[in-house]
């Protein structure tokens, strides 16, 4: 590791690695700190994504892929089932894989990947950002004209540039998984999804199937609500009953922000991406493509003002722009809709299982759905259901 | 019980399992990752002063304190 560069991306992730790759194809000198003693590992995601999401970055080799995914089950407490066929391609991935080509990929590039490298602790002043480093235990310091944020769900060194990342726990989902096997799903292309008070309060619980054998089962419930049950008793005790011959071969915990994203996620020299600018679908949990969306911008952003040699708030402005566009936007109405999600009882949500069952499959989205919740709940104002429907005219997938 | 218990929580370094979660909620910044475990600064703190994010929001429960009413 040098003591200067233009570009240092802090966080080796989705996010942080596609900063990488752009800022070091601009041709600018571009580190990528990672904590851990490699790319990719642990994999805490249920690693569903789609072939579309990655291509819109790079070609995407066969080897990342573990599964196709071809349907939705949503499941509501009564045993109600309703399938939604995808379009396009979903996937499961290998994040293993997927992390550690992209790292590669910027590697090739000329960016420099640091290990074991830890940033705790950083100093911006009018014309660059020192930044210490704990690299294989020694205390060093690097020197950045442009520092990009993708430290995940700590979100720490954004906090350090004076943004205020902290989540309280009602916008924060405290997750658990499984790798399991000996599983003997019914479909091995279908992913499934749990709901319920009792099952997942404040989120879901999933099966992504690798195999007809082996999945990710895991569970995201809302962090306010887990003062007597943790996520990963909540998950022991739905395997316990629906899956009891099944055997574990690994287990992570992890958090997902489901805040509202940042508003500004930049400062002079400065940008945030991924998770660590609370990118993530609301409803969902999705954080892949605005990993990859918002990491690939904000580098092209950086390699663009090192060449300028304009650093300043004004001149990153439309890395902000960017994300506010095509994320945040599209998030806006999401988070309503979660909020209500997530105070319904569980003969309510049965009830809007039931309401979206009846209709037809072929034309079944989730706006749908959402149009069904809120004529449900008449509280919402007539400036939340307007935005709805001008909202859902630019959706993008989610 | 000795007073130091009442104002500081308590860590389970081997139940957990590095997620962030704890990180991400504290607003006094009293929580960190390293390489190898999670690091806490007592005084940062809040925790005298009834706050308990970080234990309410740990996937496995590594972190505890006495109980009191969680703040949200």
């Amino acid at each position: 590791m040098n003591h200067k560069y233009d570009v240092v991306v802090i966080g080796g992730g989705p996010a942080g690695a596609m900063s990488a790759l752009r800022a070091a194809q601009a041709g600018v000198s571009t580190a990528l700190l990672e904590r851990d003693r490699e790319i990719g590992l642990p994999v805490r995601c249920a690693e569903m994504t789609s072939i579309e999401v990655l291509s819109r970055h790079f070609s995407v080799d066969e080897k990342l892929v573990a599964n196709n995914i071809k349907t939705n089950k949503y499941i509501t407490p009564d045993n109600l089932t309703i399938n939604l066929p995808l379009t396009g391609r979903s996937v499961i991935v290998e994040r293993k894989f997927l992390d550690a080509y992209i790292a590669a990929q910027a590697a090739k590039s000329g960016a420099e990947i640091v290990t074991r490298a830890d940033a705790v602790g950083m100093k911006m002043s009018e014309k660059k950002i020192d930044i210490d480093v704990v690299h294989q235990g020694e205390q060093k310091r690097v020197e950045a004209n442009i520092v990009i944020a993708a430290d995940g769900i700590e979100s720490r060194v954004a906090r350090w540039a004076g943004i205020d990342t902290c989540l309280s726990p009602i916008d924060l989902e405290s997750a658990a998984q499984y790798d399991m096997v000996n599983l003997n799903l019914d479909d091995p292309n279908s992913c499934l999804y749990y709901f319920g008070n009792n099952i997942a309060p404040g989120g879901y619980l999933w099966i992504f199937p690798k195999s007809r054998d082996r999945a990710n089962v895991g569970i995201a419930v809302q962090a306010s609500r887990t003062q007597n049950v943790t996520a990963k008793q909540y998950l022991d005790r739905f395997i316990e009953k629906h899956f009891p011959m099944g055997r574990y071969v690994g287990f992570v915990t992890g958090g997902v922000p489901v805040a509202r994203p940042l508003k500004e996620p930049f400062t002079d020299g400065f940008m945030v991406v991924g998770d660590a600018a609370r990118f993530v679908n609301p409803m969902t949990g999705e954080g892949i493509s605005y990993a990859l969306d918002s990491g690939s911008f904000a580098g092209k952003v950086a390699g663009e003002a090192i060449k300028k040699n304009k650093r300043e708030k004004k001149a990153l402005r439309k890395y902000s722009q960017f994300c506010n566009n095509e994320i945040v936007q599209g998030f806006k109405i999401l988070h309503k809709a979660r909020k209500i999600l997530q105070k319904i009882d569980d003969n309510e949500l049965c009830r809007i299982n039931e309401i979206a069952k009846k209709i037809d499959p072929q034309s079944f989205n989730p706006y749908e759905l959402l149009k069904i919740v809120i004529r449900n709940y008449p509280e919402l104002t007539l400036d939340l259901a307007k935005s709805f429907f001008k909202n859902q005219r630019r959706r993008n997938g989610g | 019980m000795k007073k130091n218990n009442l104002r500081n929580i308590q860590i389970n370094q081997l139940t957990c399992d590095s997620c962030g979660c704890c990180v991400s909620t504290c607003p006094q910044e009293a929580l960190t990752l390293n390489e190898k475990n999670l690091v806490y600064v007592k005084e940062r703190c809040n925790y005298r002063n009834k706050c308990n994010r970080c234990i309410l929001v740990c996937p496995v429960g590594a972190l505890k304190g006495e109980n009191h009413e969680p703040q949200v």
